[in-house]
């Protein structure tokens, strides 16, 4: 091998293209129903990753539903807020 | 007075740290600063107060707030009475953390509205990078300033984990990337890159990959990865144990695809590491003239220009020579005089 400079032949990338491939298109695992933390083995662990996997579906909608009440209701106390400002503003002069 | 808004203050993390040195800076400069913090709990009482006391601030006032995800505070910001000054380093797109956790991915969309909402409307913004600041004229945002993120070289010189240190000099080739493993990170791409490196060249290797491990499914995709390979991915380490990863590092490898500034290609600087990095987002920038970059994630092209850092000592010498040179635009003293200069610029000081 040259002191600087790697051999013209290299193995095939192959395996290494697959895998990588592979990852891309793996969708993740679970969402957890609990916030995450170290995951126990045993019955506790299996009892956990079963109760993940079962709420996943109606829990992921509950969240996205949340964040957009969540959203709805930071704008409007923000538009409250800038009104009271104005108004504060009107009585000082 | 100057005060600062960010959602949590976790020390780990580059925007908390930015928080902390400019909380700092304005302190001993004797100018008046105050900190809230959005989540209760990190650090309030410490120094912080919680986000609600930003309602006592006047039109005298500048608010300095740390853009960082979704948030109820960015409409805080946004509705605040007193000079708005939005500093932002970057928001990684939703679709990288889609597969992995839906309900960040959608914090992360929301922070993306509302980022095209308050940019316009802040009196002045400071990005990290200028790859930060285009996206903010582009919301319509005018007045933009950018200032690297912080960087706290005096930790560095501090003593490394002995133990740690002593295991990672086995004579074993380390390939290092730094970095909380999120899918934006593409810490698989280091791992299965250096695994065929180390098949092309014969060479033991191992991936050295600290950095927190909390997205799950992520984690375990990556744990699952068939490589011969050792991958030493400890998940957060101390301080010291960080050192000893840096001082032992043959090569830092970054595969990042979404980078806003990246702090740990800074440390490498600062250690002496060679720095081979896939050229996306901000990565270029904070790797300055003379970096060593890429385009293509192809396994052979990658695997050369690794060898030839690991062996080549002239290529070695001049990469590090040019990663020494472009440190000196990160020395805190640089970045103090840049934010007051800004500051001054904008009529705050």
């Amino acid at each position: 091998m040259d002191k600087e400079k790697l051999s013209v032949s290299l193995p095939s990338a192959a395996r290494w293209e697959a895998q990588r491939a592979q990852f891309k298109t793996t969708v993740g695992t679970d969402v957890p129903a609990v916030p995450y933390g170290e995951e126990s083995g045993g019955v506790k662990g299996l009892f956990r990753r079963l109760v993940r996997k079962s709420v996943r579906w109606y829990a992921e909608a509950l969240v996205t539903e949340q964040n957009r009440v969540n959203r709805q209701l930071s704008e409007r106390i923000a538009q409250l807020e800038a009104r009271i400002a104005e108004l504060e503003e009107e009585k000082k002069q | 007075m100057i005060a600062q808004l960010t959602e949590a203050l976790t020390e780990a993390y580059a925007i908390s740290a930015a928080v902390l040195a400019a909380d700092g800076l304005l302190r001993s400069a004797g100018i008046p600063a105050a900190l809230f913090v959005g989540r209760g709990g990190d650090r309030v009482g410490a120094g912080a107060e919680s986000a609600e006391g930003i309602s006592r601030l006047s039109r005298e006032d500048c608010l300095l707030y740390q853009f960082s995800t979704g948030s109820a505070l960015n409409d805080w910001f946004a509705a605040a009475p007193c000079r708005r000054g939005l500093v932002y380093q970057n928001i990684t797109p939703a679709e990288f953390f889609e597969p992995y956790d839906p309900v960040l991915a959608d914090r992360l969309r929301w922070g993306r509205e509302q980022l095209a909402e308050i940019a316009p409307r802040a009196d002045f913004a400071i990005a990290s990078s200028s790859y930060s600041a285009r996206e903010l004229r582009q919301l319509g945002c005018e007045r933009v300033h950018v200032l690297s993120v912080p960087v706290r070289f005096e930790r560095y010189g501090e003593a490394a984990d002995p133990e740690l240190k002593k295991r990672l000099s086995d004579g074993k080739k380390n390939i290092l990337f730094v970095g909380r493993q999120a899918p934006n990170k593409c810490i698989e791409d280091v791992i299965l890159f250096t695994d065929y490196y180390a098949a092309a060249t014969g060479e033991p290797c191992r991936a050295v990959l600290p950095g927190e491990r909390s997205l799950q499914g992520y984690v375990r995709a990556l744990d699952a990865l068939k490589t011969d390979i050792e991958v030493f991915a400890p998940g957060r380490i101390s301080h010291a144990q960080l050192i000893a990863a840096y001082e032992t590092a043959d090569l830092f490898l970054c595969m990042s695809e979404h980078e806003g500034f990246c702090v740990p290609l800074t440390e490498s600087m600062y250690f002496g590491v060679p720095v081979l990095a896939y050229a996306a987002t901000a990565v270029g920038e904070t790797l300055g003239e003379g970096a060593q970059l890429f385009d293509e994630k192809d396994f052979p092209a990658v695997a050369e220009r690794m060898y030839s850092l690991l062996h080549d000592e002239a290529l070695r010498e001049r990469t590090a020579a040019a990663q020494k040179e472009r440190l000196s635009a990160f020395a805190p003293e640089r970045w103090a005089e840049q934010l007051l200069a800004i500051l001054r610029s904008e009529g705050v000081l």
